[in-house]
């Protein structure tokens, strides 16, 4: 019993250890956070008119790194989601990339804007270590139905290995 | 092993904080310059037609349900025996008070006003004469209206 109890101890350790080795390696480093301030000058045509419904952040708003991959065969996806902290059910946030960063590695994938919603969706993918992926930001369903105040919410990148 | 599976989905995700600031906006647009109102005419054994005229007006708000209202009101008041009054339609979800006599004080023309973004609503203006008023040369005034909190 004692060496079947040691046995069944040392089948978890490598399970988890190589869990730990293939199935959560990379790692993500996300920077760049967005601010803005909503106001009369966002009418689309003066009084009578309603607020743009979008807003858009620079190209360079946020930039992504993934580093500590096995190699350049290492591949991985990166999701996405909101994470609201003070929001308002009208207002949406979308993600785009636009640059393919730097790396031995590649990446495809996430260059149209994706919905962060409350449940992780794929942004993009690819292989290896990629540095300064640069992701621009999107502000959805702006009107004046959105009461004046300020409204706060975190993008949640995360990646998984694949 | 606990340890271990913390030190391992450590750097797996990041984020960012997206901060957005919605000021209070409260616009409200007379669209004609001037309206004319000439009293000229009249049915024998009555005072004087009523004149009339009319513009429109846009209004943006995002102040919420009921929060705001316009009032109106003219830089002097009309002589003994003129009438002037305004009648604005209320945008969708608020209400006019109809046809409203102007004077030097603000009076309520549109209350229970919602957050809208509405356009080329109906302004009539109306001046009524009595015989009392006699014949009166031509003036003007200056009508201001004004979207406030209710």
């Amino acid at each position: 019993m004692h060496w079947l109890r040691l046995l069944l101890t040392a089948c978890v350790l490598i399970s988890l250890a190589g869990g730990w080795a293939w199935g959560v390696q990379a790692d993500i480093t996300a920077t760049g956070n967005w601010s803005g301030t909503i106001d009369a000058s966002g009418l689309t045509g003066g009084a009578g008119t309603d607020l743009n419904p979008t807003y858009t952040s620079a190209s360079d708003q946020v930039s992504i790194t993934i580093s500590n991959t096995s190699d350049d065969w290492d591949f991985w996806r990166v999701d996405v989601r909101k994470s609201d902290t003070n929001w308002h059910n009208d207002l949406g946030l979308s993600v785009r990339r636009t640059s393919s960063g730097t790396g031995t590695g590649s990446i495809s994938g996430g260059t149209s804007y994706i919905a962060a919603g409350d449940l992780d969706t794929e942004f993009f993918r690819g292989r290896g270590d990629r540095s300064n992926i640069l992701v621009k930001l999107q502000l959805s369903g702006v009107s004046v139905q959105v009461l004046p105040g300020t409204y706060s919410a975190s993008i949640v990148f995360t990646v998984v290995d694949i | 092993m606990g340890v271990m599976a913390g030190a391992a989905f450590a750097g797996n995700s990041d984020t960012i904080t997206v901060n957005y600031a919605v000021s209070a906006i409260n616009e409200l647009n007379i669209d004609g310059a001037s309206v004319t109102l000439t009293v000229n005419s009249a049915t024998a054994g009555s005072n004087p037609d009523q004149a009339s005229d009319s513009t429109t007006y846009d209004i943006t708000t995002n102040a919420g349900a009921d929060a705001k209202k316009i009032t109106g009101a003219i830089d002097t008041d009309m002589g003994s025996g003129l009438t002037l009054k305004a009648n604005m339609t209320a945008p969708t979800g608020a209400s006019s008070a109809g046809a409203t006599t102007l004077s030097s004080v603000a009076a309520n023309l549109v209350t229970l006003i919602d957050s809208i973004a509405q356009a080329n609503i109906s302004l009539a203006f109306t001046l009524d004469a009595t015989l009392a008023a006699g014949v009166v040369s031509s003036a003007s005034k200056t009508c201001t209206l004004t979207l406030i909190n209710t």
